[in-house]
C-alpha cells in the first residue's frame, strides 16, 4: 500500500514540475491588473459644523478591538492595453476575523465562498460542514474560510472595480 | 491452537489498555475545558491582521495571477505569487473588566480583626493588564450606618499554595501599589484573580452600630498604564498614532464608577453583629428545719438556692468559658438538690447537684433541661465549665457558644451552716 502511495506522490510531484515552468513564466513580470487591498473601519466624527458623520479610516490608522467590524475591499484596475478575461478575486477571510454574514459584494459579479481554504468554492446554500458528531450540516458564515468574486464580463482597458466585505475581529 | 489462544490474550489486553488510554485522555480533555472554560477569548492586543487577496485572469491565452498590494504602496501588478504586500493592521487595547462581590460578613462588634469581603476580578480585555485596587467606605445612608478601622486591600496569591478566592492570612498579599511585587495586579487576559478588603470590627463612629445594621465597602479596579503606573487614559482622538496599543474602553458601570471609564465596582457589606450579656444571680431560701417551705428562714440548717442567669440579648453568638462562684464559708454545698419540699426533711435529686436550663433556644432537650453532678463542678468555690454545658450543636460549631436570644440559667442549691 505505501508503495503505490509514494508511487501517487511521486508521480504528482513530476506532473507538478512540468506545469511548474509555464507558471513561472509569467512570475515577477508585470501584468495588466493592478490590485490594491484595504482594511477599513468606520468611524464617526463631528464636523466643523458639529454635525456628525461617518468616514472610513485605515484601519492602521484608527483604533480596532475584538468586537469591531473591519471592511475589506480589493480594487482592481486594468493598467493595460489588452482586455482582461477571467478575472476571478479571491481574499481568504484574513485570520482572527469572522466573516459577517451577506457582507461580501461586488458589481457584475458572481460571489462564492469556501469552507474548506480555497479548494472548493460554492454558492452559500450549497455549503456543508461536518458538525462535532461528524455529521454534515449547512456552512454557517463563521465557517467561511475564502471569498471569491469571478466577474461576469471581462475587464477593458482602463477600467476599475472594487469588490468587498465585512468581517468581525473576534 | 496455541497461537490463536495467546493472540486472542493480547488483543485483551491491548483493549483494555486502549480503554484506559481512552478515559485518561477524556479526563485531560475536560480538565483543560474546565481550565480554559473563559469563552473564546479576544484577539490579543497588538496581533497583526494580515490580508492579501490574490487575483486570476487571463490575456488572451495567458493566465495570470497578482497578488494585493497595500494602498501605502499604491497597490501591485507585478504578477506571481509572493510579489505583492500584504494589508496590515494591530489589534488595539481593548479595556474591558469586571467586579463582583463574592462574600460579604458578619462581624462581632468590638472583638475581631481582619473582617474579609472578599471579590473576583476579571479582565474581559484582550492584553494582561495592571490595576490599583482602592477601597471606600460607603457613602452613610439607610445601608451605610457605620466605618470600619483599619481597611486594607490583600489579592490572592493564587501560587502561594492557599484556597484560590479564600482569603488565606499568611499567604495572601497586602496590596500596597500598582507595582509591588506579586501584589501588583497584574491580571492576564481571559483571567480572574481575588481581591479581598479586610478591615476591624472596632467601628469609628461615635457609638457602636445598632445590631444588625450594616456597613458598605466598595471595591474599585482601575486599569492602569503598565509603564506610567498611573490611570489609563482612553485616547478618543480617533487616531491611531502609536503603533498598536491605544486603549478603548468598553467597560460598563459599576456602584462606584461610570460607564467606558476603565473602572469596575462592586460594593461588601459588613453586618454588625453584637452580644449583649446579661449576667443576674439572685438567691432565696426555699426551706428551714422549723417551717418547711413555708415562710423560709435563713437560719441554721435552712437550705439556700442560687440562680445564675446569663442572658445574650444581642445577635451575636457569645463564647463563654467558665463562671466562677465563690461560696460563703457558711455556706455548705448540696450536692443533692433539694427538688420539692416536705414539711420536716427536703427531697433530694440525689447526686443532681445542678439544674440547668436554656431558654430561647432551638437545641435538643437534653441540652436545655439537663441536670449535672457535683462531680462535674467544683463544690466550695463552684467552677461552671461552659464547655461542657453548651456543647457542639447544630449552628453552635464551638463548644461554650451561647447564641443570639439564648438564656441560660444555673440553680444549685447551699446549705446554710
Amino acid at each position: 500500500m505505501k508503495k503505490v502511495n509514494f508511487l501517487k506522490a511521486t508521480v504528482a510531484l513530476a506532473f507538478a514540475f512540468i506545469l511548474f515552468p509555464s507558471l513561472s513564466l509569467a512570475k515577477g513580470e508585470e501584468g495588466i491588473i493592478k490590485v490594491t487591498a484595504k482594511s477599513e473601519v468606520e468611524v464617526v466624527i463631528t464636523t466643523k459644523d458639529g454635525e456628525k458623520k461617518v468616514i472610513r479610516k485605515n484601519a492602521d490608522e484608527a483604533k480596532v478591538v475584538p468586537g469591531d467590524t473591519v471592511i475589506f475591499s480589493v480594487v482592481f484596475e486594468n493598467t493595460g492595453k489588452e482586455e482582461a478575461t477571467g478575472v476571478v478575486i479571491n481574499n481568504p477571510v484574513p485570520e482572527h476575523m469572522v466573516y459577517i454574514a451577506d457582507s461580501a459584494e461586488g458589481k457584475n459579479t458572481t460571489i462564492t465562498f469556501s469552507v474548506d481554504k480555497g479548494k472548493n468554492f460554492k454558492l452559500p446554500k450549497d455549503l456543508r460542514v461536518k458538525n462535532k458528531r461528524g455529521k454534515e450540516v449547512g456552512a454557517k458564515p463563521e465557517h467561511y474560510t475564502n471569498i471569491r468574486w469571478t466577474l461576469d464580463n471581462a475587464l477593458p482597458s482602463s477600467k476599475k472595480g472594487t469588490v468587498t466585505f465585512r468581517a468581525l475581529l473576534k | 491452537m496455541y497461537k490463536p489462544k495467546r493472540i486472542k490474550k493480547k488483543e485483551g489486553l491491548t483493549m483494555k489498555t486502549l480503554s484506559t488510554l481512552l478515559v485518561f485522555a477524556f479526563v485531560v480533555f475536560a480538565l483543560t475545558l474546565a481550565s480554559t472554560k473563559t469563552a473564546e477569548a479576544a484577539t490579543a492586543i497588538n496581533t497583526p491582521i494580515v490580508n492579501t487577496a490574490t487575483v486570476n485572469y487571463n490575456v488572451g491565452v495567458t493566465p495570470l495571477l497578482v497578488e494585493s498590494g497595500n494602498d501605502t504602496i499604491g497597490g501591485n501588478s507585478t504578477t506571481g505569487l509572493g510579489a505583492g504586500t500584504a494589508t496590515q493592521f494591530l489589534v488595539d487595547n481593548l479595556v474591558n473588566l469586571t467586579v463582583v462581590n463574592t462574600l460579604s460578613s458578619t462581624v462581632l462588634i468590638g472583638d475581631t480583626t481582619q473582617q474579609v469581603l472578599a471579590f473576583s476580578v476579571t479582565n474581559n480585555g484582550n492584553g494582561p493588564q495592571r490595576y490599583i485596587f482602592t477601597a471606600t467606605a460607603g457613602v452613610n445612608g439607610v445601608d451605610d450606618i457605620f466605618d470600619m478601622d483599619t481597611v486594607q486591600v490583600y489579592v490572592d496569591d493564587a501560587l502561594g499554595g492557599g484556597v484560590v478566592g479564600t482569603y488565606d492570612a499568611g499567604i495572601d498579599d497586602l496590596w500596597v501599589d500598582a507595582s509591588s511585587g506579586p501584589a501588583s495586579g497584574v491580571i492576564a487576559a481571559g483571567a480572574t484573580a481575588y481581591v479581598y478588603i479586610l478591615a476591624d470590627a472596632s467601628p469609628t463612629s461615635p457609638v457602636a452600630p445598632a445590631d444588625a445594621t450594616t456597613s458598605i465597602y466598595w471595591l474599585n479596579a482601575q486599569t492602569v498604564d503598565d509603564a506610567a503606573l498611573i490611570a489609563l487614559v482612553e485616547d478618543t482622538d480617533g487616531d491611531d498614532e502609536t503603533t498598536g496599543e491605544e486603549a478603548v474602553f468598553a467597560d460598563l458601570d459599576g456602584p462606584n464608577d461610570a460607564v467606558q471609564d476603565g473602572i469596575h465596582s462592586a460594593f461588601g457589606t459588613y453586618t454588625a453583629s453584637s452580644v449583649i450579656l446579661n449576667v443576674t444571680k439572685s438567691v432565696s431560701t426555699i426551706w428551714d428545719p422549723y417551717n418547711a417551705g413555708t415562710n423560709p428562714l435563713a437560719i441554721p440548717g435552712s437550705l439556700a438556692q442560687y440562680t445564675i442567669t446569663i442572658a445574650n440579648t444581642g445577635s451575636g453568638t457569645a463564647n463563654l468559658t467558665t463562671i466562677v462562684d465563690a461560696l460563703d464559708a457558711n455556706l455548705l454545698f448540696n450536692p443533692d438538690h433539694a427538688t420539692s419540699l416536705s414539711p420536716t426533711v427536703p427531697t433530694n435529686a440525689l447526686g443532681d447537684a445542678y439544674h440547668i436550663t436554656i431558654a430561647g433556644s432551638t437545641r435538643a432537650v437534653a441540652t436545655t433541661d439537663q441536670w449535672v453532678t457535683s462531680a462535674s463542678f467544683g463544690g466550695g468555690s463552684t467552677t461552671l465549665d461552659m464547655t461542657v454545658i453548651l456543647p457542639i450543636e447544630g449552628l453552635y460549631l464551638t463548644t461554650g457558644e451561647l447564641g443570639g436570644g439564648e438564656t441560660l440559667t444555673v440553680t444549685f442549691v447551699a446549705e446554710v451552716l
